[in-house]
């Protein structure tokens, strides 16, 4: 049995003995790698930026908005205040698939802080929000019900708004003033960053929704409210919530068949989720194009490899007829064919890295190295080597001897 | 038994239509510790005589037997491994690895019999002392003379401690000087070690270090002192 450490040594020599045609040869599986990895990294990015959004906005979240939609699905009469805090607690009560509802009114103020003030969007909401948005408190409390009830003047702020009135403070305790009415800081909320359409989330303050439709936006009906959060139970129900949600809906504001709604219902999550998928299918899509180029690179691997077994005709012929079976010589080629193609996945994939890290950083998009893709790569780099190398190895193995040993 | 028995060896090679006869029947026995001259002018079949009993070859008809062993029906890995332990060749292009050291060189059988690179050098520097080139262990061919590199083959075909040793106009591409000196390694180890040596040339006074030649002339043993 010969010893395939022996081997090995024999297949590297003849990498080194050839260093610049060998480094030519790989730098085809090089690129190659490296445009997996980039491109997995690309699109694993965008499926990782859709997925924090996802949760950023709170999973399963369906919206519910004055007004009708046309068929081209831009909303009109957004102005109407069709939906009413009775709507609200119909949905909790009548809804199966819904676990938590939170109304809302909404506008912009200004808000006074010592001299500083910022301008930003007030929501008037209940103690559910909270729970319909996913949210966490980095300190202090959020509405509860007896806010609500007794319309006390407490707010709950955002990271944006924290950062641009009190600046290193500690908020809680402090009193603000929206549209020169003192509120109470009563909670910090933690950080959600961006939305979907790129505005600022962390840019808010919550009041509670009786207190904001009493002294803030006296312009809305009382028991008006121009949003529904509502949360499904699943992902799943979903479709089925908002199905419901529409039913009860149109039943309450007798709508006749036939008659359009005077509300609409968005299912948010689902679009995301939509979105994810796409950006999934972009993600297999750059990586299998970009495999195309590894195919290439392996082409020209075998290409090299043809090269030099020809080469090499009388280099086999030697060592055939001092005993070399065809078995050891398929192999001598094959570990080097292999060999050249694993280094080229290794570099290929340190190029992706810093290919990606460059994307990554010049054009501000979100890219993520899986360990999978690199391992993915790597592993059919060494696939490629195996595959482009058999052909040219079995030709060598199969050399007559006393031809090879003649030939000049 | 015979070191090498051929019984009515014929080899056909085919071009296309046409059939060459390289082998016509041969049938000649060859016993252990023999010096055996094969002479005959080119395309009289002494390269294919050679390629069959050196295992590089199988016959088209007829049997051939090493030791005792029916090789004439084995399989190129079968083959391979008779070369590596039975034979040792030596070519008129000394077919050295150009770009391995004279020891590299040497140890060359030895990969392929399995032996560990430690075992491999040793050996390998002791067939160059053999041959008087160990101080030339670490020179690549093109640094070596003619007559050194033939030396150096002839180290590789004797590191795997072969029964015959096989040469193929070893003098061919040397001086006369160092002709005789690669004759004189030849029969010194044919006297001391028994070692059995086939030679195949074209030139008398090569042959004449032989203690028997085979004529070959049109794929006929035409004449055998033996």
């Amino acid at each position: 049995m010969i010893l395939v450490t022996s081997i090995i040594n024999i297949a590297f020599r003849a990498i080194k003995a050839n260093f610049m045609r060998s480094f030519l040869a790989t730098l085809g599986i090089i690129i190659g790698v490296g445009a997996v990895v980039t491109m997995v990294a690309i699109g694993s990015g965008a499926r990782e930026k859709i997925s924090s959004q996802i949760s950023s906005l709170g999973s399963n979240l369906i919206v519910v908005l004055p007004g009708a939609t046309t068929q081209g699905g831009i909303r009109i009469g957004a102005g109407q205040q069709t939906l009413t805090m009775l709507d609200a607690e119909a949905i909790q009560k009548e809804c199966t698939n819904i676990v938590a509802v939170a109304p809302a009114i909404f506008g912009t103020a200004q808000v006074v802080f010592g001299n500083q003030n910022w301008s930003t969007a007030i929501y008037g909401t209940t103690s559910e929000m909270l729970v319909v948005r996913e949210w966490e408190l980095v300190s202090g409390r959020f509405l509860s019900e007896q806010d609500i009830k007794n319309g006390t003047k407490v707010a709950v702020i955002g990271q944006t708004v924290s950062e641009k009135l009190f600046g290193e403070l500690d908020p809680i305790g402090k009193i603000i003033r929206i549209k020169k009415i003192p509120f109470e800081v009563v909670g910090l909320l933690d950080k959600k960053g961006q939305s979907l359409t790129g505005h600022d989330q962390d840019d808010i303050i919550y009041i509670p929704i009786s207190t904001a439709q009493r002294n803030l936006f006296g312009h809305i009906l009382p028991g008006r409210v121009r949003v529904i959060y509502a949360k499904a139970e699943s992902l799943e129900s979903l479709p089925e919530a908002v199905e419901q949600i529409k039913a009860l809906l149109r039943q309450r504001h007798r709508i006749q068949p036939g008659q359009e709604d005077d509300f609409t219902v968005m299912d948010l999550t689902q679009m995301l989720k939509t979105a994810e998928e796409a950006a999934k299918t972009l993600s297999i899509l750059l990586g299998t194009i970009a495999s195309v180029s590894l195919v290439v690179g392996g082409i020209g691997i075998m290409n090299i490899m043809l090269v030099s077994v020809t080469e090499r005709t009388r280099e086999i012929g030697i060592r055939m007829a001092v005993g070399a079976k065809p078995k050891d010589i398929r192999l001598q080629f094959l570990i080097e064919s292999t060999f050249l193609t694993m280094v080229g996945g290794t570099l290929g994939l340190a190029v992706g890295v810093l290919a990606s890290f460059i994307i990554s950083s010049v054009m501000d998009w979100p890219v993520k190295i899986s360990i999978f893709s690199a391992f993915l790569a790597f592993g059919f780099s060494g696939v490629v080597g195996v595959f482009f190398g058999f052909y040219p190895a079995y030709k060598a193995s199969t050399l007559n001897p006393i031809d090879a040993l003649r030939y000049e | 038994m015979k070191l090498i028995k051929l019984e009515k060896v014929v080899k056909i090679y085919k071009f296309g239509e046409n059939e060459v006869k390289a082998l016509d029947s041969i049938t000649v026995e060859i016993d252990r510790g023999e010096f055996v001259c094969v002479m005959g002018p080119s395309g009289s079949g002494k390269s294919t005589f050679m390629n069959i009993v050196g295992c590089l070859d199988t016959p088209t008809s007829g049997k051939y037997y090493l030791e005792g062993i029916d090789v004439s029906t084995m399989n190129a890995e079968e083959l391979a491994e008779i070369r590596n332990k039975k034979i040792g060749f030596i070519f008129q292009q000394f077919n050295l690895l150009p770009r391995a050291k004279a020891w590299e060189n040497v140890e060359l059988p030895l990969i392929y019999a399995g032996i560990n690179s430690k075992e491999r050098k040793n050996k390998a520097l002791e067939m160059l002392n053999k041959v008087g080139l160990l101080e030339r262990a670490e020179y690549f061919p093109r640094q070596l003379s003619g007559g050194e590199q033939q030396r150096v083959a002839i180290a590789r075909a004797l590191v795997n401690n072969p029964s015959i040793l096989l040469a193929d106009e070893p003098t061919g591409n040397l001086d006369s000087k160092s002709s005789i000196e690669i004759m004189q390694i030849f029969k010194k180890l044919n006297e001391e070690e028994g070692l059995t040596t086939i030679v195949v040339t074209h030139e008398p006074d090569i042959a004449a270090f032989g203690k028997r030649q085979i004529r070959f002339l049109d794929g006929k043993i035409i004449s055998d002192t033996g």
